[in-house]
Formats: C-alpha cells, structure tokens, sequence
C-alpha cells in the first residue's frame, strides 16, 4: 500500500470511529437523567403509589357514581368497570386500574 | 531537512519514478515529512474541502432532523406537562387547596395512558395529592425542570418532570413518562448514526473522487509542460470537448504553446535567413577585395573594385538597419509617442512625391486621398510604411503600369480612391494597389516575415523586409495588414483604428 492511501485510509476509519463515539456519547447524553437521578441523591427510583386495592376501591366508587348520576351508560363502559373491579380482585392492579380509569373516561364523556 | 536550502534534494530511492498520471509535482517528503507532503498537494486540499462541505451539509440535516423528530417530541411533552401545570394552579386559584386535591385526583382517576405524574405537598413537603409517594431528594421545590427514575407498578421508567412553589407554601409537581419518547430517541439516534457512517464514507469516498479528478486534469497539463520544458515544442494539453473551464485552460495553453512555437520558428527562420542572405554580399565583397589585391594594375582598379565593395557592404549595412528598425518597431517602444493624426496631408505629400518618380519610370500614379483621415498612431512609422508599399507597387509594376493610393475613413463618409469598400468601423484603411505579377494565395500569409522573397522578386533587388516592417508598423497600431489579389497585382491595405489605440494594440496580422 502506498503512503498516500495508507493514510486516507488511517484518515477514514479515524473519523468514523470519533463520528460513532461521538454520536454515541451525544445520544446517551441526551437520554439521560438529571444529576438527581445519577446514584445522587435519588439512588433509588420513586414508586407512583397509587397501583393499590385501596386505589381501585377510590376508581370503582367513582365509576359506580358516575353511573348512577347519568340516566344512560354504554355497554362498553359498564363492561370496562366490571373488567377492571375483576381484574383487581384478582390481583392484577395495573390493567384493574387502566380499566376503570377507561370507564370513567367514558362515563365523564357528554351524552351522545 | 536539506543543509543547503537553495539546491533542490535528490530524489528518494525508492520514490514511484513520475508517470502521466503522477506528473504532478509533489513536495519533498524530506523537507515537509510525509503527512507534509500528502496535505500540501492541491489534490488532497480540494478533497478536503469537499469533505468538510459534505460533512457540514450531512451535519446540517442531521441536526434538522433531530430536531423535527425527538426534540419535536420532547417539545411537545414539555407543553403538554406545562398547560397541566396551568391547569392545575387555576383550579387552586378558583377554588383553594380542596378544588386542586380533587382536581388532581380526577386527573390521575382519568389518566387513560397511565403516564402522568402528579405530586402536592404543604409547606412541610407532606403529600397532600398525587401520585408519587413523595418529594424527590435533592430536587428544589421552586420552579425548575427534572428528570426522574420513577417506578410504576414494578416498572422503571423515566419521567419529565417540572415543579414549582405555589401561593400558601404549597409545591406542585407535574410530569410524564418519557420512556418510550427515550427509546424512540435512541432509535433515531441510531439511525442517524449509521446515516453519518455513511456519510463519511460517501464523503471520503466523494473526497477521494474529487483529489482524482482533479489530478487527472492537471496532470496532463504538467506532463505538457514538462516535456516542453524538456525540448519537445510539439507537444499539446488534450481537451476534452467538454467546453468546460478545463477545456478554456487548455485550450489557452496550446494558443500559448502554438505562439511559442511560432516565435521560436521565425527566430530560427529570421537566423537562417541572415546568415544566407549576408553571406553572398560579404562574400563577393570579400572576392572582390582579393581580386583587386591580386590582379588591379591600376590605382583606378583598386579604388573601383574597393567602392563596389563598400557598395555591398552598404547593402548589408541597410539590412540590419531595416532588422534593427523592425525589432525598434516590435518592442513598442515609441507606442508612448503615440497621438491623433491626419494622414491625409502626408499621403497627398507622399502621392505627389511618388508621382514624379512614377513618371520617370512610365508608370501612373492615381490618388485619391480623403480631405482628412485620423488615425491614433506615429506619423513618421505609418509614412515609411506606406512609402515601403509605394516602393513595391512601383518595383514590381511593368511599364506604363497604374499605381493606386487611396484612403478610407471608417464607415465610408470619407471614402476616396475607389479601391476598396466595406470598411470596417473605428478605422482608416491605407490602400496602395498595382498591377505587376502580385503574390499567389499560397505565398501571402508569409510574404511578410522577414527576408521572404517570392519567385517573381527573385531577379529584383530587396532584402525581403519591406513588407515586415509594414507588419511590425500595423502590429504596432492595433491594426492589420492585408494583401489581396488586385486581378492583377497586389493590393495591400494598412488598416490602423481610429480610437486612441490603448485598445488591440499588438494583434496586427497579415490577412
């Protein structure tokens, strides 16, 4: 290989390997946390509390008064309702939760 | 590093010799090193540059792109986390601390995507609503935006976060998951990574194609102009018939190579010619001399036979006179003198002067001179060149034979003589015709360099330079000679520009 091509090719995999670490380091800069999130003061991520029975209870109540307080319901909504008060009986607080939140949703909705 | 700057370094042994396509000078690895001399060639300095445009334009859109894509995410989050936020401190300015509970508890009941962040605490940071179990360590509670590790349900995910103090000591926070925003960031970022890879082998690749290119034309050009350096005058830079700026460059470097050429055959033409011209007048001088030295036996003898001797030497004194006056002529030396002049009068002048040895000689003389012609020029140049063409007409006419001089004013308004039309704006042209043998067509376009003779001047006296000193005068004023059939004879016309003669000086030319 000659001089003159043994150094454009020095020259190319040297700029492609500072443009891959440096778009790297770009993107991995830009995904991450705020110094409180980086093993600083908040080393251990915070718990959104509210995927609990007790939460249920609260979305189940508040569908329940939404519908008795609107003279017409959707079938949907009263199908998500009933879903969601299983699914949290049954322990699975997380789509228990979704639903109900869903039929609240559709319940709050004006009449059609 | 050489120890003697002024003496170029001999080449390395084991340099690649120089081809056709490595003709191009290259710098010395020696005295530049060798990373010196690959960025010191013009070729890899033009690669570069094309590089680091493309670069720029690659990096241009790339930051356009980012923009428009997870920065326009990552606005639209921000907004939407900051109308909540308004939202939220109109329902307590409405209503109180209770409305904004309850208004907060609605939110999350009606969080649908399950992404929403909320968080109320008194003065004492103790949670009065929301969603998160409480104030994030090491986050100031007055207004600024955050990133946080949150757990939702045993899942961990980043939340955008912004917070703010609120009227009675309250703080409020308000945010949303970021998380699928950050895996679409990093999916783009991918993306564009692998764009930029090969953006910068398509600009290396670009850049390379550009060094090529670029010393694939150049090289041709710098093998011409080795070889001409070298001796070989026929050599010429191809063009490619592309018509492009390479091919102009070319193109004006073969006019210049073809000028060279043609100089350097009239030198060579111009030397031949005196030494053959001059050797046969010194030479029967130098006879003549021996023979009177030998064989005179009387005084009138010798003195006869030394003033034929000076007769010829006189010859060859007039001719260098006439070269002298010539190359005088060519250098454009009394270009500096030049002024606005009539020549009308001095070619009546001349007309009357030649008319009277015309009619010795049996021959007419017919003028017809303009009442005023001007010219941008050097009365004294212009009138011995016309008397030179006076000189010929009369030379090679026969007996009873009629001589024109005649004179044209641009665009005709002073037109005399009746031999010739179709003047060409802004100048004056000089017509001096005969009727002897003429110069056949073959024989016009060299009948004035210097010392050439045709075969009808053969048997007549002349060096051969009349004609060359009234091109070197036509150069001189930006103008022409021509010399055209005159059926029969020889119509030579002095074309000389009007204008003040700053402009096209030196192209003069026999047509």
């Amino acid at each position: 290989m000659r001089p003159h091509s043994a150094a454009e090719a020095a020259m190319l995999l040297a700029a492609t390997a500072a443009l891959v670490l440096g778009v790297r380091a770009g993107a991995a800069q830009s995904a991450a946390p705020s110094a409180a999130d980086r093993g600083g003061p908040q080393s251990e991520p915070l718990r959104i509390i509210t995927y609990t029975r007790e939460h249920c209870g609260e979305l189940s109540r508040r569908a329940d008064e939404l519908m008795q307080r609107r003279p017409r319901v959707t079938p949907e909504s009263v199908e998500l309702r009933d879903e969601g008060k299983r699914l949290c009986a049954e322990g699975q607080i997380r789509p228990g939760i979704i639903r109900l939140r869903r039929a609240i949703m559709l319940l709050r909705a004006p009449a059609p | 590093m050489s120890g003697t700057p002024h003496v170029a370094d001999p080449p390395d042994v084991g340099e690649t010799p120089p081809d056709v396509g490595e003709a191009l000078p290259t710098w010395s690895p020696r005295r530049h090193g060798r990373l010196g001399a690959f960025f010191g060639q013009a070729g890899v300095r033009f690669g570069m540059i094309y590089a680091c445009l493309f670069g720029a334009s690659s990096l241009a859109l790339a930051a356009f792109l980012w923009w428009s894509t997870a920065g326009l995410l990552d606005r639209q989050t921000e907004a939407a986390i900051l109308v909540d936020f308004q939202g939220l401190t109109e329902r307590l300015a409405e209503g109180g601390v209770g409305n904004l509970i309850e208004t907060i508890e609605q939110r999350i009941a009606g969080n649908i995507d399950d992404d929403a962040v909320y968080l109320l605490v008194d003065a004492r940071m103790q949670r009065l609503a929301g969603n998160l179990e409480r104030w994030p360590r090491g986050v100031a509670p007055d207004f600024d935006w955050t990133n946080l590790r949150i757990d939702r349900g045993g899942i961990r995910t980043l939340a955008r976060v912004h917070h703010a103090d609120l009227e009675g000591g309250l703080h409020l926070l308000v945010g949303r998951d970021v998380e699928s925003r950050v895996q679409l960031r990093g999916i783009v970022a991918d993306a564009m990574l692998w764009a930029a890879v090969i953006a910068v082998l398509l600009g290396t690749v670009g850049a390379m194609a550009v060094r090529g290119l670029f010393r694939a034309t150049l090289a041709d050009i710098s093998a011409t102009a080795i070889a001409v350096s070298a001796g070989d005058l026929t050599r010429r830079v191809k063009v490619t018939g592309h018509s492009d700026e390479f091919d102009l460059l070319a193109e004006t470097i073969n006019d210049m190579l073809d000028r060279i050429a043609r100089l350097m055959e009239g030198v060579r033409q111009v030397s031949n010619a005196i030494a053959h011209d001059l050797r046969t007048p010194i030479t029967r001088a130098r006879m003549r001399l021996e023979d009177a030295a030998t064989s005179a036996r009387t005084e009138a003898d010798l003195h006869q036979a030394i003033e034929r001797a000076q007769a010829d030497l006189d010859g060859i004194v007039a001719v260098f006179q006439a070269l002298l006056r010539i190359a005088e002529i060519e250098a454009g030396a009394r270009r500096s003198a030049f002024s606005r002049v009539d020549v009308a009068p001095m070619l009546s002048d001349m007309a009357e002067l030649y008319e009277a040895a015309a009619e010795e000689a049996g021959q007419t003389l017919v003028a017809r001179i303009p009442p005023q012609a001007m010219v941008f020029g050097d009365r004294d140049m212009i009138q011995q060149a016309v008397a030179n063409l006076l000189d010929n007409a009369m030379k090679f006419s026969p007996p009873e034979g009629v001589i024109r001089l005649g004179a044209h004013v641009a665009g005709g308004s002073g037109s005399a003589g009746g031999v010739g039309a179709g003047v060409a704006a802004g100048t004056v042209e000089i017509v001096v015709a005969d009727d002897g043998p003429g110069i056949p067509p073959q024989d016009r376009a060299r009948a004035s360099q210097r010392f050439f003779r045709g075969e009808a001047a053969r048997s007549t006296p002349g060096s051969g330079l009349g004609l060359a000193l009234v091109q070197a005068v036509a150069m001189l004023h930006g103008g022409t000679l021509r010399l055209e059939d005159n059926a029969p004879g020889l119509r030579a016309v002095l074309v000389l520009p009007v204008g003040d003669g700053a402009n096209g000086a030196k192209t003069g030319e026999v047509a």
